[in-house]
């Protein structure tokens, strides 16, 4: 896909996404969409410190700690929204870098149980320490929608569903924007060669400790902007809405869409949103409907279904203009899982 | 006090121990983790119930039953699904969370969502043992864990099937030149791994209720014990479970908060001292 055509279709997309709620009335397509932004950047998150070759199970923690503070910082000192997301999304990254300075140290499988265990005790702190102000295993309850913004005679309220949608649209847009200037970067580079081999990295002249520590922080900062909107949408939280199943959850997502380009979660996370919802008058079976179709889509397209569809295209493009273009060069996810 | 952590520690200890070994088990031959741990004890806990409340069968019978249906469960589970998933581990992963998602969902719809009690399974009487009250199923399970674990120990450590799994979990790829057939070792490993998560099942839920998403809950725990013991290692398993246990018993009697602070503070020092775990290797 050449550039212009890129540009055009992100535009395209962008302008169809902003006017959405205009000609779809219904609330709960909205809420609906609404979820699938939110999910769509908190994958795209944890998609950052994949490329470095790990997976962070501690990745709904750092979530639960922008959720908890934005949450504290709204209900307990009636502190404007605007201020308090930057707030969460600071303490996120400085909580993410002490834990992470640790937690890198240790790659692959072990990565995984590390983060799991420091992910796992942030959230037993939420549930067990000083009950009065964390609120305990009820967790924290009204709070505010952020708060509205005066722009001469217009006022924006934010305490609707659609303000909320664009709030979670204008996240994503954030956290693709990241992605993007990340993912052409020379660190985003950098940190697909330690992805694939980090021995190979550290040999040619890479910090690999350091650049792993970065994207962890950044990765955990991305979770934590999630928390804060999530807690400003669900204007409630609990310490169970942060366990190492939401990882999973966000895991599965990746794995689903295929993780080399950004567009392979987000494709992961509409098509299992709308699954799950499609699935619901299933009832109890829901569930192992929802198990099935991940297995079987695993079992067939290992790589996720966006390389699936891109190699699909990119095959019949070479049928009618002949393989000159030459394919796509793929930098796949490899991990060591095997010690 | 010191009588009541030390056996309270035990019972922690080998309740870890049944349900840690089963994963590491697996993780050592077959290279996943397999989520879907915690559904298949669920899955020998049912077995265990029914058997033993609808057919009457003894208790230990019914453990060695749902063992059985546990392993062959297992080993169905890698011939239709994990095998498809060899080179990519992480998707694999993915597969076994599916996997949990069914049997769970699957044992929800058709068997209920209450808790299954079959406490009278096993006496009840109090025993005084070195001054600490103690009922009588809590040693009848310490000791049943406690021949499971010998007993596996001397598999791995004395018969050539053992000797085999060890040498696949060191080098697969060599093990294979010396004519070792890898898919057949794994097939074992995963046998071996269902009978202990069906064994863990039976015996914890006639200590405690056997629920549709119960293993959930316990499969966390043995990701800390293998954290401390070192991933793929059964003698890791054991070392780890034995400090969790003992570690939380302590907490426990001291007080009941600082349980979990104490396990973390300990996962922490490991870290900066060994950050494979106590026994775990490259």
């Amino acid at each position: 896909m050449s550039k212009t055509i890129e540009y055009y279709t992100y535009a395209i997309l962008g302008i169809f996404l902003f006017t959405l709620p205009l000609y779809l009335k219904s609330q709960y397509f909205i809420t609906i969409a609404t979820f699938i932004f939110l999910y769509a950047f908190m994958t795209l998150g944890l998609r950052i410190i994949m490329k470095v070759g790990e997976v962070s199970f501690g990745y709904a923690a750092f979530m639960a700690i922008g959720a908890y503070t934005t949450a504290l910082l709204t209900t307990k000192l009636h502190l404007s929204f605007w201020v308090t997301w930057f707030i969460a999304c600071a303490i996120t990254a400085l909580v993410a870098f002490l834990l992470g300075s640790l937690a890198v140290r240790t790659k692959g499988v072990h990565f995984f149980l590390v983060t799991l265990a420091m992910g796992e005790t942030i959230r037993l702190i939420a549930m067990n320490w000083n009950a009065p102000l964390l609120g305990g295993p009820q967790g924290i309850y009204g709070i505010p929608s952020p708060t509205p913004i005066t722009l001469g005679a217009f006022t924006i309220k934010f305490d609707s569903r659609v303000a909320m949608y664009f709030l979670a649209l204008i996240a994503l847009i954030m956290v693709v924007v990241l992605i993007l200037r990340l993912d052409h970067s020379r660190i985003g580079r950098i940190w697909d060669v330690i992805g694939q081999d980090d021995r190979l990295a550290a040999v040619i002249g890479i910090n690999v400790y350091w650049h792993k520590l970065v994207s962890f922080v950044l990765s955990s900062t991305v979770a934590g902007l999630g928390g804060v909107v999530f807690a400003h949408m669900m204007t409630y939280i609990s310490p169970y809405d942060f366990t190492f199943f939401y990882t999973m959850q966000l895991l599965v997502y990746i794995i689903f869409g295929g993780m080399i380009t950004f567009v392979g979660p987000i494709l992961g996370v509409t098509i299992l949103v709308v699954l799950a919802e499609a699935l619901r008058r299933f009832g109890q079976y829901e569930l192992i409907f929802y198990g099935f179709v991940i297995i079987l889509v695993l079992r067939f397209i290992p790589e996720g279904v966006f390389n699936w569809i891109s190699r699909i295209l990119i095959r019949r493009r070479q049928v009618i203009v002949g393989p000159s273009r030459g394919e796509e060069t793929s930098h796949g996810y490899s991990e060591d899982s095997k010690p | 006090m010191l009588p009541m952590i030390i056996i309270n520690g035990l019972v922690l200890s080998l309740t870890y121990f049944l349900i840690a070994s089963g994963l590491t088990v697996v993780f050592s031959i077959m290279g996943i983790i397999n989520f879907a741990h915690g559904a298949i004890i669920m899955l020998g806990g049912m077995v265990a119930y029914y058997s033993f409340t609808f057919l009457n069968i003894n208790f230990y019978l019914s453990v060695i039953l749902a063992m059985a249906t546990t392993a062959i469960f297992s080993v169905v589970l890698k011939r239709i699904v994990f095998d498809h998933f060899a080179k990519y581990p992480l998707q694999g992963c993915i597969a076994a969370v599916g996997i949990a998602m069914i049997i769970q969902q699957g044992a929800l719809v058709g068997l209920g969502g209450e808790d299954k009690v079959f406490v009278n399974a096993l006496p009840q009487d109090l025993v005084n043992l070195f001054g600490v009250t103690v009922t009588l199923d809590r040693i009848t399970i310490v000791l049943v864990s406690f021949f499971i674990m010998i007993g596996m120990l001397a598999f791995l450590q004395f018969t050539k099937a053992g000797l085999i799994i060890r040498a696949t979990t060191q080098e697969p790829i060599a093990s294979q030149l010396c004519g070792v057939n890898n898919d057949y070792v794994s097939a074992i490993s995963m046998a071996l791994g269902g009978a202990l998560a069906g064994a863990a099942g039976a015996l914890l839920g006639a200590m405690f209720t056997v629920s549709p998403y119960w293993g959930e809950s316990l499969i966390l725990k043995a990701f800390v014990v293998i954290i401390i013991g070192g991933l793929g290692s059964v003698t890791g398993a054991i070392v780890g479970s034995f400090i969790l246990g003992l570690v939380e018993s302590i907490g426990i009697t001291l007080s009941g908060y600082v349980t979990f602070v104490l396990v973390f503070v300990l996962i922490v020092i490991l870290l900066l001292i060994r950050p494979k775990g106590i026994l775990g290797h490259e």
